[in-house]
């Protein structure tokens, strides 16, 4: 009956909520007098709407040790403070509260906010009394009201999606709790500890949890999957995962004795308006699980044809690569970009090793990571994306860039390659890379200022193009005429240094020509009608002749021994003393000059012919 | 008879008249040639003056392209080149000139100047000192100055001799025969400069780097090593030669291979 009432009040109310203003929060405990040890549960209804948010109030005084929600009597599940499932018609938040101090506590009103109007609960006044001040059999009661939750009710389990990975292969480890209670709140104690994995969470966090039900040797159960990992064993040999731990409240359904005097006041049928929480109610209890241990058997990756840039990229992936442009000037900045996408250890892919031309500025690599966490495993691309800024124009060849991985479908290595790529940069505007580097480089630049000298203005003599006159013909022929008219004259003056050998053969011929000389002398002297020189050389002329002719040193000679060689040469007598006669005449006529021209030109005349007969007499 | 040989008397008389008429054209072409190249030149200089660099630098290429050459030309179309901004082009036309007139101030002036453009700053390593005074004294005359230098020299050399053996004065024979020892040594280092110089012009063992930037290569292969970059305006000197590859060393030392497309033979 009481039950039905309460019902039909709550039908009436639901009724009036579409008038939205029959809204009502209301705050009730269980007991207004709990002792320091004891649990207290506040409960706060909201009838009449729904609620799009519920701000509890402080509970200055108390510790929360749980809290549940429940709608409309179906499960509620709060993950982390948030509703996960909830359901129409009355709301309830029940915290359930510890006092922390003895005295007097008030417990200030919450609030929620309905279709946007903030509603506001009554307080609560309770006092807390020390333990004893109430009977103990009342809290072996309560508690023993509360029934230990099986193990065979809640558990978790880990499941792997594949024992035998290789190394580097993805596989996905998923924690399922399996309970048959309901379970207001969990909380996971120790993340297992992947050591040899690089582990990435597939599941998001606040992110609906899927329900299923399961059935195991014919006992159902209602079926969460709390975690889920990708896993990526980085080394071989058997891998152990560890259990992964949780704590959960298990909500219980327990059925209190109505002994109370306050919760028989609040049966009586005029307060019934009051939802009455003790008639069916969920007591919460703590639950530490923890699920099975995993081992993991690594397969190494085959060493054979592993390629040398392979860095331990296994799935399957393909590789792309794009420039934005190829031609540009310097200074300009090209977009290179290297995209390598598909399933597998995406993360764990390297930045490719490129090698640029000394004279293309480039920086780090833009690292974009479009990786897809879905249930299945982890996908995506990961996108590098290269500043390139040449700095001096020319032609630059990037290198291709190969990505080796580990094909699971294929079963082998593959090396991608991504294609060569040129860049032509022009000289920019201005004083581009000279400048950037000049500045750099020659600081010690001095003649900043200066310009080259000006153009050759002047004439200047052209000659053929690569013709040189060193090592040309005419060279060589003017290096060997001069030496061959040197070799002429040497030749020459051999013979002469020959005959200048035989000075008597020099002398007898020498003597004509040195008596003609003499002679010409007097001529001139002659016709100058200078007597005492005129006879001085025809002295000189006759004496010097006949000195020479005979080879008879001068100061040797005596009139004496030159009759006698003469004679000795087959000289007709009567000319030796013609001869004798015009040398005395000259000798005795050079301290006594007289006569008459003519009579001198008689002995110049007779003397000539003299040395002309003994020219050809003496041999 | 008489007319035969009249006939061929005339015939020589007339192939007389053909060599010296020929002869006589070649020397006027060449005459009217020079003066022709001359004037292009002054017309070039004037382009020059007026600032119109890219017109005087084709009738200065006219010139050379008629094949003929001088030190002050080439001068003249490195300055074209610099005021152009073709730095490479401007440093190539200078170290031509250099060559033909190694011993020119201004000439050096404005490799200087240019060089300060390019972007490669190579230490030179001292030679031994003998190696420097040689290539200093050498860089005083052109090869073909040095040439007439040997010429005369020698001639010197055999006067003097002459005179030795000549002549009977002891004191002669004294200044004689020193005079032939200075001339014989001075003859014999004359043309150890003279050599220099020639093969310095004619060897065409120096380069200059065209290409904005270029990586030298340990060996003449593609895919060897990358040694040391050089850039546009640098002179190397050309050590070997294979195939497509030249084997360059620079004046710090360092040793490398380029394709012989990345520079332009001095």
């Amino acid at each position: 009956m009481n039950k039905n009432l309460n019902i039909l009040i709550i039908t009436f109310l639901i009724l009036f909520s579409n008038a939205s203003y029959s809204q009502k929060l209301t705050a009730s405990a269980n007991e207004t007098q709990v002792f320091i040890n004891s649990q207290l549960q506040v409960t706060y209804s909201l009838t009449g709407g729904s609620a799009d948010n519920f701000y509890p109030p402080s509970f200055k005084g108390f510790q929360v040790v749980g809290q549940s929600t429940s709608s409309g009597g179906g499960m509620t599940i709060i993950v982390n403070g948030k509703v996960v499932q909830g359901g129409g018609g009355e709301e309830q938040w029940i915290y359930f509260l510890v006092p922390t101090s003895i005295g007097k506590f008030t417990i200030d009103a919450a609030m929620a906010t309905v279709n946007g109007k903030k509603i506001q609960s009554n307080t609560l006044t309770i006092e807390v009394v020390s333990s004893g001040s109430k009977t103990a059999k009342q809290q072996n009661q309560s508690n023993q009201n509360i029934p230990d939750v099986k193990d065979k009710d809640i558990f978790v389990k880990a499941f792997v999606n594949k024992n035998n990975p290789l190394q580097g292969e993805q596989i996905i480890v998923t924690y399922k709790i399996y309970t048959r209670v309901p379970i207001s709140q969990y909380t996971i104690d120790k993340l297992s500890q992947f050591s040899g994995f690089w582990s990435q969470d597939l599941l998001k966090e606040n992110e609906k949890i899927k329900q299923s039900n399961e059935t195991i040797n014919g006992v159902t159960y209602v079926v969460a999957e709390i975690r889920k990992v990708a896993l990526f064993p980085q080394k071989s040999g058997t891998l152990t995962i560890a259990p992964l731990e949780i704590e959960c409240l298990a909500q219980i359904k327990i059925k209190t004795k109505r002994n109370d005097p306050f919760a028989d006041f609040f049966k009586d049928p005029f307060f019934s308006n009051f939802p009455d929480p003790f008639a069916e109610s969920y007591q919460n209890v703590k639950k530490s699980l923890k699920s099975n241990a995993l081992a993991i058997n690594v397969k190494p990756l085959p060493s054979a044809n592993k390629p040398d840039d392979f860095k331990g990229t296994v799935g399957s992936f393909s590789l792309s690569s794009q420039i934005d442009k190829t031609k540009l000037k310097t200074n300009e900045a090209a977009n290179l970009k290297f995209t390598i996408s598909g399933t597998g250890n995406i993360k764990l892919v390297e930045k490719p090793a490129l090698s640029f031309p000394p004279d293309l500025e480039t920086y780090d690599p833009k690292i974009n990571d479009n990786i897809n966490n879905i249930l299945s495993g982890i996908s995506g691309s990961r996108t590098f994306e290269y500043l390139v800024i040449p700095r001096s124009a020319g032609t630059f060849k990037i290198k291709p860039v190969s990505f080796s991985y580990f094909d699971l479908n294929k079963n082998k290595y593959i090396t991608l390659t991504s294609p060569e790529y040129t860049l032509r940069v022009e000289k920019g505007s201005g004083n581009e890379a000279g400048a950037v580097v000049t500045g750099i480089n020659k600081e010690e630049l001095k003649y900043l200022g200066s310009d080259i000298q000006f153009i050759k203005n002047q004439k200047f003599a052209l000659k053929p193009l690569g013709i040189y006159f060193y090592n040309s013909l005419n060279f060589y022929l003017l290096l060997l005429i001069p030496f061959l008219l040197f070799l002429i004259f040497v030749f020459l003056n051999r013979k002469r240094i020959k005959e200048n050998s035989n000075i008597v053969l020099v002398k007898y011929k020498r003597a004509t020509k040195v008596a003609r000389k003499h002679l010409k002398t007097a001529n001139k002297f002659l016709k100058e009608n200078n007597k005492e020189k005129f006879y001085d050389e025809m002295f000189k002329a006759m004496w010097g002749y006949i000195g020479d002719k005979l080879s008879i040193p001068v100061s040797d000679l005596t009139k004496d021994n030159m009759v006698e060689t003469l004679k000795m040469k087959n000289v007709e007598e009567e000319l030796i003393n013609k001869y004798l006669e015009i040398l005395n005449y000259c000798e005795f006529a050079r301290f006594a000059p007289s006569g008459e021209l003519t009579e001198m030109k008689n002995l110049y005349s007779k003397t000539i012919d003299l040395i002309s007969e003994l020219e050809q007499k003496i041999k | 008879m008489n007319n035969v040989f009249s006939i061929n008397r005339d015939s020589f008389l007339r192939y007389v008249r053909f060599i010296v008429c020929g002869l006589l054209f070649v020397v006027i072409g060449f005459r009217v040639a020079a003066e022709n190249n001359q004037n292009v030149i002054d017309k070039a200089n004037q382009l020059y003056q007026k600032g119109k660099y890219e017109d005087a630098l084709k009738l200065y290429k006219k010139v050379i392209d008629s094949g003929f050459e001088a030190a002050e030309l080439y001068y003249n179309i490195g300055n074209a080149y610099y005021k152009t901004n073709n730095i490479p082009s401007a440093i190539l036309y200078f170290e031509k000139a250099k060559k033909l007139s190694p011993n020119d101030d201004a000439i050096d002036h404005n490799i200087y100047i240019a060089n300060l453009k390019t972007l490669d700053k190579i230490e030179v390593i001292p030679k031994f000192f003998i190696a420097r005074w040689f290539n200093k004294i050498g860089d005083f005359y052109s090869t073909d100055r040095w040439a007439k230098a040997i010429i005369f020299s020698f001639i010197i050399l055999l006067l003097s001799l002459s005179v030795f053996i000549f002549t009977r004065s002891v004191f002669l024979k004294k200044l004689s025969f020193s005079l032939m020892l200075i001339f014989f040594i001075a003859t014999v280092f004359i043309f150890v400069f003279a050599q220099i110089q020639y093969s310095k012009v004619k060897d065409n063992k120096e380069a200059i780097i065209f290409l904005p930037s270029v990586t030298t290569k340990s060996s003449p292969d593609e895919k060897s090593t990358d040694l040391f970059i050089l850039h546009e305006g640098t002179k190397v000197k050309i050590t070997d030669n294979i195939n497509e590859w030249s084997e360059i060393k620079l004046p710090n030392g360092s040793i490398g291979w380029l394709k012989s497309n990345s520079f332009e033979v001095i």
